[in-house]
């Protein structure tokens, strides 16, 4: 009953008008949840490890400090250097001082949701620093100036004939449809870049506060290249990635791609503990870890910390009706789908994101395929009353809830207004059903038929019952 | 009406073997190990030592065949046992590079052949290791690995490689190696060897 349109309803209207894309998305999203099935299936133990997931992370949030202090110790132990980021900005300003102090020009990236976050990629040009993105995907969306729609699978909204005119026009190279030869095209190009890189920039999946090891676990093998070749390696970490103990890896490990793509383990799961040694003849010589907070302290220290268990597997876009309906670019954040609806308005501006919450049936498919359990349904409705109480719902669906209520635990007046209102839906109605109610309440037929309160109310019903059984009793 | 949210103080839970191994060290643990690695895309080949650099010579026959190679670039591994032995084979058949004369031999290489420092049943993943002339770029850079692994080298699960098997010190690097280069980027069709090795082929040497 919102009077308003939102910048969220227009990317809605925008995206669901797109057939095909919806058609690929949905396709994708189905067969990825399929696999997920057919591998956790082959895992007999598979609840047993997502308990044991859970409870590392939430042991891990509750004693954040104590193992981000454990973590810094190792990383610096084995030789890396541990920086800390309270915003996106510093976190930006400390990888382009990094940069600018040992004269780095060429950058090259694997795929991180923090810095997308943090909007790294300008940042570092504003300071000189080229940047190449080197995931498949993400480099595509960089050649053609678009922006990731999935945190795993970020061009699930392209097909083959945009990639392949991206390429032609931004790489030189013949126009082909042929995924294979686009592929390589990319593989040559980025070879070059690989063989000049000065500078590599990675997230982190796993902090192993015990051994100081970053974890990083990629497919195309773009992670290992941008963490081994470059002179210099930057890790940017949100400081809720930290877990206890190296052995715990084998349970995180387990559970974060079979609930993706449904393989056991990605192609290469990289551990890197500290830059080059004496004895290494090959790796970076400086390995910088900058911790991100960006917020995250805020939600660790208030009501929706189980949002900071989140180990990004994707899993719950997948699953997610609304998401396979509107795609990655309608929530209009770097993290969409279920897990963005609670962290975007959680890390941002929470009025610009109000409707974000609310985009949701809380049907809990994304729950169950959690492989850390985040019972996302609660948290959105915890979510859409501290918006209820903080006055960040228009007037008029206010007062329409007060009435609501008011009807609802009032029995006289709910009888009264069944009536009212079967008599004020009266016009367009076509039987018990109208689909062009008037004014305000015009949103509630936008994309569906109404029924009107039934002309006899199940208190009529009952009650004439009761009256028959009376008279046949005598 | 407000529900309180009420904060368990939840202890670190033990990992327990028996709930976290997805495969035990009772089964057949080579088996094993060659059919979750050629699930997840490599070739693998079991042998017995003494044959070992025999098939290797002729693995890289076929492989430069098939690629079109009329005289294929390797890089060796320089902790490989066999190393010698391997280097007079080829030498007829291949050029064998350096990797001590840096980029130029290692970007290179259509080849590379490597030892492992453990391989995992579960997940049929080789472990790679940084260290003492062991680089981190012969198994990623070349459009073909070769990794030689040693039956007795294979452990059961995650849980055991990381409980008990890597070394004292922790090395750098450790890599994790389960299949070729993947990609599903472009419309989700699968395709090998975007930035690592296209085609990935393990020799298992039984005792
Ligand atoms: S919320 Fe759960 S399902 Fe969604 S990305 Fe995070 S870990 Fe995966």
């Amino acid at each position: 009953m919102k009077c308003s349109h939102t910048w969220f309803d227009e990317n809605v209207a925008r995206t669901l008008a797109d057939e095909s894309l919806r058609a690929v998305i949905g396709q994708t999203s189905q067969s990825k949840i399929e696999s997920r099935v057919v591998a956790t299936a082959k895992v007999p133990n598979f609840e047993q490890l997502r308990d044991l997931a859970t409870q590392i992370k939430q042991h891990t949030i509750e004693h954040l400090d104590h193992y981000l202090e454990r973590f810094i110790e190792q990383v610096r132990a084995n030789g890396g250097i541990v920086h800390f980021a309270a915003t996106a900005a510093d976190a930006n300003a400390c990888i382009a001082r990094i940069a600018q102090d040992n004269g780095l020009k060429l950058a090259v990236k694997v795929k991180a949701m923090t810095t997308e976050e943090t909007g790294l990629n300008a940042a570092l040009a504003a300071a000189g620093v080229q940047v190449f993105e080197t995931d498949l995907g993400e480099f595509i969306v960089q050649l053609d100036n678009d922006r990731p729609s999935h945190i795993v699978t970020p061009i699930i909204h392209k097909n083959r004939q945009t990639i392949a005119r991206a390429m032609q026009r931004e790489l030189g190279v013949p126009y082909t449809e042929d995924p294979e030869t686009l592929t390589r095209y990319a593989r040559e190009h980025l070879r070059d870049v690989f063989r000049r890189c000065d500078l590599g920039i990675s997230g982190v999946n796993f902090g192993v506060a015990e051994t100081g090891t970053i974890c990083i676990c990629t497919n195309e093998g773009n992670g290992r290249l941008s963490t081994t070749r470059p002179r210099v390696h930057v890790a940017l970490m949100g400081i809720e990635k930290v877990i206890p103990r190296l052995v715990d890896l084998s349970v995180f490990l387990k559970v974060l791609s079979r609930s993706n793509t449904g393989q056991p383990i990605t192609v290469y799961t990289s551990l890197m503990n500290g830059p080059r040694r004496e004895s290494d003849p090959d790796g970076p010589e400086q390995l910088h870890v900058v911790l991100l907070d960006n917020g995250r302290r805020a939600i660790q220290q208030g009501r929706y910390r189980e949002i900071l268990h989140c180990i990004r597997c994707g899993a719950c876009l997948n699953a997610c009706p609304v998401y396979r309906h509107i795609g990655g670019h309608a929530y209009d954040s770097v993290y969409p789908g279920p897990i963005g609806k609670v962290l975007t308005p959680l890390l941002n501006d929470p009025k610009h994101y109000a409707d974000l919450p609310q985009a949701s049936s809380l049907c809990g498919f994304c729950r169950d395929v959690c492989p850390v359990r985040i019972d996302i349904p609660d948290l959105l409705v915890r979510l859409r009353r501290d918006q209820a109480d903080g006055k960040a719902v228009p007037w008029l669906r206010r007062l329409a809830f007060r009435a609501l209520f008011w009807a609802l635990s009032t029995p006289r007046l709910m009888r009264w207004s069944q009536r009212v209102l079967r008599w004020g839906t009266v016009v367009g109605a076509k039987g018990d059903w109208n689909s062009r109610l008037p004014g305000p309440a015009a949103q509630l037929t936008r994309h569906r038929d109404t029924p009107r309160p039934a002309a006899k109310t199940f208190r009529d019903l009952w009650q004439s019952e009761r009256d028959r059984g009376d008279q046949t009793d005598q | 009406m407000r529900r309180s949210v009420t904060r368990q103080i939840v202890p670190l839970p033990a990992i327990d073997p028996s709930v976290v191994r997805c495969c035990t060290p009772d089964v057949d643990l080579a088996a094993t190990f060659c059919e979750r690695a050629s699930e997840v895309g490599m070739h693998v080949v079991r042998t017995t030592s003494g044959i070992c650099t025999e098939r290797v010579a002729e693995l890289v026959g076929n492989v430069a065949t098939r690629l079109g190679i009329a005289h294929p670039k390797l890089i060796i591994d320089l902790q490989l046992a066999e190393r010698a032995a391997l280097c007079a084979t080829l030498a007829d058949r291949a050029t064998v590079l350096d990797p001590h004369d840096g980029d130029d031999a290692l970007f290179a290489a259509d080849i590379g052949i490597t030892s492992v420092e453990a391989a995992v049943a579960e997940t049929g993943s080789l472990v790679s290791v940084s260290g003492q002339e062991g680089w981190r770029s012969t198994s990623l850079l070349p459009v073909v690995h070769i990794a030689i692994v040693r039956a007795a080298q294979i452990v059961p699960d995650l849980y055991d490689l990381f409980e008990s098997r890597l070394p004292k010190r922790i090395p750098t690097a450790i890599t994790l190696i389960s299949g070729p280069s993947k990609t599903a980027d472009i419309e989700g069709i699968l395709i090998t060897g975007v930035h690592g090795p296209r085609e990935v082929y393990v020799i298992v040497v039984d005792k």
